[in-house]
């Protein structure tokens, strides 16, 4: 599965992070478009939509998270948040906000190359490559891109949808969050669970009567998720 | 401090519960001898008292029989009221006649018997077949006779005894009661004192919330205050400490972010570069990576210190977590194995950070002890032990300890080091281990070199 680089869009107000991240990133071939700040960053979405987002949490004026969650009333492109700290809480928050994932500082190139590829990873192909996949009342059409709930469409993230493609996959089994970060963020044993459990999250929100009370994508305890069948 | 340690002495709580007991014991002895000792003066007077009164009327009945011209001596013996507890003796002309059968000259003592005979009243104590008597001799010159009246004091005796039981008890009680006293009275006086340790326990083990409760008792409210006060400057301290060192990092990693991506930049183009250039850059890139390692270390180990227990802990499979770093890093070579049930070598823990542990040792064994050689795991009932063993000289008795602190260097390091470690590395182990309540350490390694054990608590089920 080879994705093509396509464009960037890096959110940063370090100068010294910005330049370098386009150098970088245009020596792996990205067309790389710069924003200093949130707004100017809201503006180039609008006018020349990229395929993925990196953008910071520490901005000037408009937040990082603000700046991800504006830019996600309108788009479903994946966003990847650059977290000074790491351990901090900042990275759910960037998460809730509506990032797919996040990368810590100082990273390096391949690292960040990598974590951009999987975002626009193509979905796994299931073994019989169905049209569509039905768990529930809830019908997945992996070619279009569409999600029903109760024949209600429902409009999901890039990354939202990849994780509800998987579990859709085998309705009823129940998945780790290893097993997810890998198949879905293409993490190895090192992956962040909290990405896992921030999706889950959104994705309650959206396909759940009431998300504190999940009927469709349940828990299980000590173990991971499933989709109920 | 005055030098030398103080000799160890009994502890604050048992010494007032053994002065309280002591206390009670002797007080309450004391009270019950001298009860027992004034009653049974009393008890024992009283029936000497009464004895000699009715043996004084016996006889002086028995004298008026007497004196009479052949008297019928054992008609004597049956006219008298004596009650069943005491038997009556008659000497007259030689020959005795007693009123029992059990009890006749014999049982008399013979000094007695010669002392009344020879005009005296003669009062005696005695024991005949166990049985304490009062013998009373009253010589009857006129019937040329004399009267013997033995009394059985075995009530008396029994009276005694069940005294000596009911205050034996009472002392006993008291004493306990003393005793109990003692204790709880020392351990109220004491509870301060064990609240300070408690707390001072607490912080020790990395736990800066720890403060004492308020207390209304104005002995111990000063204690209180400036242990308080103590611990929110402590706290304080060492919150500034870390927080400095954690800002210093993170404010580092936007620079180290903008050398790393620049850096990669020119690696792309290293082959277009002239020698001289091209050492340059890969100095600088060795360089910037040490200098990244260096402060990743710096805020992992300022948030250890902020943070001593693990927040949102796991099950590892710690032969896992061992196949999967030698797998995944430079380290692949390196033979592992693990003895035991694997299933059962699982720790609850933070997977990260047993991962940087174990590589942690990994790295030290490869820039101080020429690589590990290496690692074992074993599953042991209460604990899952990692070895990692290397190909170094070992390290001497000396700072077996001391290389697990920060920025210390051994001295076989101390050259290489400068070029290649971090210093916190091993500091770094000992955190992480210590966040799962594990311990490091290092010894000998049977095949020689040191060996590194970690030991973690196995998770129960």
């Amino acid at each position: 599965m080879v994705v093509m680089p396509g464009s960037v869009l890096v959110v940063d107000d370090d100068d010294g992070i910005r330049t370098s991240l386009r150098l970088a990133l245009e020596d792996h071939g990205y067309k790389v478009l710069e924003a200093p700040d949130g707004e100017t960053a809201l503006d180039r979405m609008r006018t020349e939509p990229p395929d993925v987002v990196v953008l910071d949490l520490m901005l000037p004026g408009m937040d990082g998270f603000e700046c991800c969650r504006q830019m996600r009333r309108s788009s479903d492109v994946p966003v990847l948040i650059i977290s000074a700290r790491g351990d901090s809480h900042d990275v759910v928050a960037g998460l809730e906000a509506g990032a797919d994932d996040y990368i810590r500082k100082p990273f390096d190139i391949p690292e960040l190359a990598a974590r951009l590829r999987a975002l626009r990873r193509r979905l796994r192909s299931v073994s019989d490559k169905p049209d569509e996949l039905v768990a529930g009342d809830i019908v997945v059409h992996p070619d279009r891109g569409e999600v029903t709930v109760a024949g209600r469409p429902v409009h999901l993230t890039k990354t939202e949808f990849h994780l509800l493609y998987e579990l859709a996959s085998s309705p009823g089994r129940v998945f780790s969050r290893d097993m997810l970060l890998q198949r879905v963020w293409d993490y190895g044993y090192f992956g962040d669970a909290r990405i896992v459990d921030v999706h889950i999250r959104r994705l309650r929100a959206k396909i759940e009567q009431d998300s504190s009370k999940p009927q469709r994508l349940i828990t299980v305890r000590g173990f991971g998720y499933k989709l109920e069948p | 401090m005055i030098a030398g340690r103080a000799r160890p002495r009994l502890g604050l709580t048992l010494r007032i519960t053994l002065a309280f007991t002591l206390g009670a014991l002797l007080v309450s002895s004391a009270v019950a001898l001298s009860a027992y000792l004034f009653t049974l003066r009393f008890q024992v007077q009283q029936q000497e008292r009464i004895t000699l009164r009715q043996t004084y009327l016996n006889a002086a009945q028995a004298r008026a029989r007497l004196i009479q011209p052949d008297p019928d001596v054992p008609g004597v013996l049956d006219t008298l009221t004596t009650g069943s507890a005491a038997t009556t003796v008659i000497y007259r002309g030689g020959r005795w006649y007693a009123s029992s059968l059990t009890i006749s000259r014999d049982a008399l003592p013979l000094q007695m018997r010669q002392q009344v005979i020879a005009g005296s009243v003669v009062r005696s104590w005695s024991r005949i077949d166990r049985a304490p008597k009062i013998i009373v001799g009253v010589p009857l010159p006129a019937a040329n006779a004399a009267y013997f009246q033995v009394f059985d004091e075995s009530s008396l005796q029994q009276t005694l005894s069940l005294l000596r039981t009911i205050l034996v008890a009472a002392a006993s009680a008291t004493t306990a009661a003393g005793a109990a006293l003692g204790w709880w009275l020392s351990r109220r006086l004491t509870a301060p004192l064990r609240a300070v340790d408690d707390a001072a326990r607490r912080i020790a083990a990395g736990n800066l919330q720890a403060e004492l409760p308020a207390e209304s008792d104005r002995d111990v409210a000063n204690l209180v205050d400036s242990f308080n006060t103590m611990v929110r400057t402590l706290r304080a301290r060492i919150e500034r400490d870390t927080r400095f060192a954690a800002d210093v990092s993170h404010e580092l990693r936007s620079p180290l972010t903008t050398l790393a991506t620049s850096l990669g930049v020119l690696q792309a183009r290293r082959d277009e570069m002239p020698d001289r250039a091209r050492d340059a850059l890969d100095l600088l890139t060795t360089e910037l990576a040490r200098f990244e390692r260096l402060v990743e270390d710096l805020l992992e180990i300022s948030r250890a210190d902020t943070q001593a227990r693990l927040v949102d802990p796991e099950p590892v499979n710690v032969g896992q977590l061992v196949e999967n770093l030698l797998q995944t890093s430079e380290y692949a070579g390196i033979p592992s194995r693990v003895e035991g049930d694997c299933d059962q070598a699982v720790v609850l823990g933070d997977k990260r950070r047993l991962h940087q542990a174990l590589r942690n040792l990994l790295d030290n064994a490869a820039t101080y002890a020429g690589g590990a050689t290496a690692v074992i795991v074993t599953t042991g009932r209460e604990a899952v032990t990692i070895h990692v063993d290397d190909a170094g000289p070992g390290v001497p008795q000396a700072e077996r300890e001391r290389i697990f602190d920060r920025f210390s260097r051994g001295r076989q390091g101390s050259r290489r080091a400068s070029q290649r470690g971090t210093g916190l590395g091993l500091a770094l182990v000992t955190e992480h281990v210590r966040a799962h309540g594990g311990s490091v350490h290092v010894e000998d390694a049977p095949s020689g070199g040191a060996r590194f054990t970690v030991q973690l608590p196995r998770r129960r089920r």
